[in-house]
C-alpha cells in the first residue's frame, strides 16, 4: 500500500471537522482516481449493511399478530377518553332512537367530594331517573344503561384516578357506547335520560376552553401537540436526518460550513411549519405555543404561516429533556396565564361600555339582553347561581322565580333552580364568547355586576 | 370512535413501522448474551423481548422524552425490556447469571443530559457519499456474515452496541449517545473502531481462505 493511500484510509475514520478542507479534498480526489481506497470505503460500508441485511429474517407473522392483538387488550395509560372539539362534535351527532343514553355529569372537586363521596351522589341521581323513569322509554335498556354506571361506580371505578375538576359519562351498552371524560372544571351533578347524549354543558366548557397548539422545536425534531380542557395528544413528530452537526472548532472554513448547517436548519424549520399548517388547518386552534430553546423558537417563527403565526401566545423556554407531562404542565400555565389577561381586558371592556349602553350588568339586565338575542359576550363569575323561571314555550328566562306567566307568549313558566346555567346555554346560540371569570376579575364581576354581564352587539 | 382508540391506532401504525427491526435487534442482542452465558439458548425469544418492550412503550407514549425521535426511543424500548428480562431470568435460583456490562440503564430516559450538551458530529458517510464513484459490488456470503456475527460478539459491549446502534440500525448519532450515556464523538469513535476490527477479521477471513 503506498503511503498515499495508507494516509487517506487513516483519515476516512476520523470526522471531517478533524480534517482541513484541503485534505477533504485530497481524499474525495484520491477516492476518484484510487479503485483500491474505493474497494476499502465500500467495505466499510458494506459491513453493516450486510448485518442490517442478515437480521432482518422474516418473523413470524403470527408473533407479529399476537402482539398486536394483546396491545388492544391492553388499557392505556388514561382509564378515560380525552375529549377535544372533534368528540364534542360527534357525541352531538350520536341518535340513539331505541336504546336511552345515560349522561352523566359530576362535580368531583376535592370540596365537593368531601362533602358527600362520589358514589353516594350518582347512586341518589339514578334512584331518582328511576323513579321518574316513563314509558316512552324501552325500560329493559335503561335500567342496563342506569346498572352499567352504578356498577362503575360502585365497583370503585373512579377512584384510581383523581383527576380533574368535573366528570361527564355516557352509558347506552345497546349502542356500545361508554365514554368517560375528565374535565378541567366542576360541573353541577346531573343524570339526563334521553335519545342522544346530553352535550349542552360540554358545548358551554369548549366555548371557554379553547383549543391550543404547542410545538416543539429544536435543530432536529419538531413535534406537535394539541390541548384542550386540560388534556394533551401528541399528533405529528418530523425528525429531520439531514442537519449535519455544529463544531466549535475554528478554521478558516468555519463560516461556510455554518451557513451550510443554518441552510439545513432552515430546511428543517419549513418541514416543521409546513406539519403544522397541515396539522392544526385540520384540527383548529385558537392559540398557539412556541416551545424550546428561545433563540430556536424566534428562529422557527419566521417560518410560520401568517394564519399559525398570528395565533402564537408565547413562547416558553422547554429543555429538550422535557417529557410530554412537562409540556402538558406549561400548556396549563400558559392557557392560565393567557386566560387571567384575557379576562382583565374583557372585564374592563364591559364597564368602559356601560356608560354608552353597550353592556349590562346583573342578572336581569343580562337575561334581558339575551331574550333580545343583544349580546355578544357574557361574562359569569364562576360559581354563581340563582334561581329563576323558565318559559317552556318560548324559552324566555327570567330571574324572578316566582313569575308565573311568560312576559312574551303568556305560557305559564317553569321554575328553574339555577337560572344563570340556563343563561349560558341560550348565550352558546348566541354570543361570540362566554366568559367563565375565575381568576383576581371574580370578585370584581361579582362586587360591582352581581356575578354577571354582557356586551352587547348593539 | 372515540379519541382513546385512535390514539391507540396511532402508536399501532408507529410501531408496525419498526416490529421487523427490532425483533432482528432483540435477536442478535440475545445471541450475545447465550454467548455470554448470561441465558441459555432458547431461554427468551426476540418475540418476549419485543412485547415486553412494545406493552411497556404503550404504557409509557406519553412520557416519552421530546429529544429522542420515537424509533430511538423504541430500541431503548428494547434495551430496557432485555435488561428486565434478563432480571427475572437471574433471580430464578437454579440459574447463575452475569449481568456485567450488557445490561442497559434502566431509566435512560430519566436520566438527565443538561449537564454536558454535545456537538453534533458529521461524519465520512454525510461528505462522500455522493462525490465518490460506485466502487466494484462487494457481496457478502453466508459464512462471512456468520464470522462478521461471531467477530461482533467478542468486541467490548460499548462499542459493539455503538457499531450495531449507529451503523447497523442507522439511529442518529445524537440519539445514540444518549442512549448509551457516552458523547457522539464516543459513539462514533467506538462504532468506527468496531467497524475496523470487523473488516479485520474479514480480511483475514478471505486472505485464509485464498491462500
Amino acid at each position: 500500500m503506498n503511503p498515499l493511500c495508507k494516509q487517506v484510509r487513516a483519515w476516512l475514520v476520523m470526522e471531517p471537522s478533524e480534517l482541513t478542507d484541503a485534505q477533504q479534498q485530497q481524499i474525495t480526489a484520491h477516492l476518484t482516481t484510487c479503485a483500491a481506497c474505493r474497494r476499502y470505503l465500500n467495505e466499510l460500508r458494506q459491513i453493516p449493511a450486510a448485518l442490517a441485511a442478515a437480521g432482518r429474517k422474516r418473523h413470524n407473522q403470527e408473533a407479529r399478530q399476537r402482539l398486536l392483538e394483546r396491545l388492544e387488550a391492553v388499557e392505556g395509560v388514561r382509564h378515560y377518553d380525552l375529549l377535544s372539539p372533534e368528540v364534542i362534535r360527534w357525541l352531538a351527532s350520536l341518535r340513539s332512537p331505541d336504546a336511552p343514553v345515560v349522561s352523566l355529569y359530576l362535580d368531583i372537586s376535592p370540596r365537593r367530594v368531601n362533602e358527600a363521596p362520589v358514589h353516594v351522589r350518582v347512586r341518589r341521581l339514578i334512584d331518582e331517573a328511576r323513579q321518574q323513569m316513563g314509558n316512552e322509554v324501552d325500560a329493559r335498556l335503561l335500567e342496563q344503561a342506569l346498572a352499567s354506571v352504578e356498577h362503575f361506580f360502585q365497583g370503585g371505578g373512579d377512584e384510581g384516578a383523581r383527576m380533574g375538576q368535573g366528570l361527564a359519562l355516557f352509558s347506552a351498552p345497546a349502542i356500545d357506547l361508554w365514554r368517560l371524560y375528565r374535565l378541567p372544571v366542576p360541573v353541577r351533578d346531573r343524570l339526563v335520560i334521553g335519545d342522544r347524549p346530553e352535550v349542552r354543558p360540554l358545548v358551554r366548557l369548549a366555548e371557554e376552553f379553547e383549543p391550543m397548539g404547542i410545538i416543539f422545536v429544536d435543530r432536529v425534531h419538531g413535534r406537535l401537540f394539541r390541548f384542550f380542557m386540560g388534556e394533551i395528544e401528541e399528533w405529528a413528530e418530523q425528525r429531520s436526518t439531514d442537519v449535519p452537526g455544529w463544531h466549535k472548532q475554528g478554521g478558516w472554513s468555519q463560516a461556510r460550513y455554518q451557513r451550510h448547517i443554518e441552510a439545513h436548519i432552515e430546511q428543517h424549520f419549513k418541514r416543521v411549519a409546513e406539519d403544522a399548517r397541515a396539522f392544526f388547518s385540520e384540527n383548529p386552534i385558537t392559540r398557539l405555543v412556541l416551545a424550546g430553546h428561545p433563540e430556536n423558537t424566534k428562529w422557527f417563527e419566521r417560518f410560520l404561516p401568517p394564519e399559525l403565526h398570528q395565533k402564537v401566545v408565547a413562547h416558553e423556554p422547554l429543555e429538550h429533556t422535557a417529557s410530554l407531562h412537562d409540556v402538558l404542565e406549561l400548556a396549563k400555565n400558559v392557557e392560565q396565564e393567557v386566560e387571567r389577561q384575557v379576562e382583565a381586558e374583557r372585564l374592563e371592556s364591559l364597564f368602559n361600555a356601560l356608560p354608552q349602553g353597550k353592556g349590562v350588568t346583573g342578572l336581569g339586565n343580562t337575561l334581558r339582553a339575551l331574550a333580545e338575542q343583544r349580546v355578544r359576550l357574557l361574562l359569569v363569575a364562576e360559581g354563581v347561581q340563582a334561581p329563576g323561571a323558565e318559559c317552556p314555550n318560548c324559552g324566555w328566562l327570567t330571574d324572578e322565580a316566582s313569575a308565573e306567566a311568560c312576559a312574551l307568549c303568556g305560557a305559564t313558566m317553569v321554575r328553574a333552580d339555577d337560572v344563570v346555567e340556563l343563561a349560558i346555554e341560550r348565550a352558546v346560540q348566541q354570543a361570540d364568547d362566554i366568559d367563565v371569570i375565575r381568576g383576581e376579575g371574580r370578585d370584581r364581576l361579582v362586587r360591582e355586576a352581581r356575578g354577571i354581564g354582557a356586551l352587547l352587539r348593539y | 370512535m372515540g379519541p382513546r382508540r385512535e390514539e391507540r391506532k396511532r402508536f399501532r401504525r408507529f410501531i408496525e413501522d419498526y416490529l421487523d427491526e427490532l425483533y432482528a435487534y432483540a435477536d442478535r442482542e440475545l445471541d450475545y448474551l447465550v454467548a455470554l452465558g448470561v441465558l441459555p439458548e432458547g431461554a427468551l425469544s426476540p418475540q418476549d423481548v419485543v412485547d415486553q418492550a412494545v406493552l411497556e412503550a404503550w404504557e409509557r407514549w406519553h412520557e416519552r422524552p421530546l429529544h429522542l425521535s420515537g424509533r430511538t426511543w423504541l430500541y431503548g424500548a428494547v434495551r430496557r425490556a432485555l435488561a428486565k428480562l434478563a432480571r427475572q431470568y437471574a433471580r430464578e435460583p437454579e440459574h447463575i447469571v452475569s449481568l456485567e456490562a450488557v445490561v442497559p440503564d434502566s431509566d435512560v430516559d430519566e436520566q438527565f443530559w443538561v449537564y454536558w450538551e454535545p456537538d453534533q458530529v458529521e461524519t465520512w458517510e454525510d461528505v462522500v457519499a455522493s462525490e465518490v464513484p460506485a466502487a466494484e459490488e462487494v457481496v457478502l456470503n453466508d459464512m462471512e456474515i456468520a464470522l462478521l456475527e461471531e467477530t461482533l460478539k467478542q468486541l467490548s459491549p460499548f462499542q459493539r452496541e455503538a457499531f450495531q446502534l449507529y451503523l447497523v440500525h442507522d439511529l442518529p448519532l445524537l440519539e445514540v449517545a444518549r442512549l448509551l450515556h457516552a458523547s457522539p464523538q464516543a459513539v462514533r469513535k467506538a462504532a468506527e473502531e468496531a467497524r475496523l476490527r470487523l473488516h479485520h477479521a474479514l480480511q483475514t477471513f478471505r486472505q485464509g481462505g485464498a491462500s
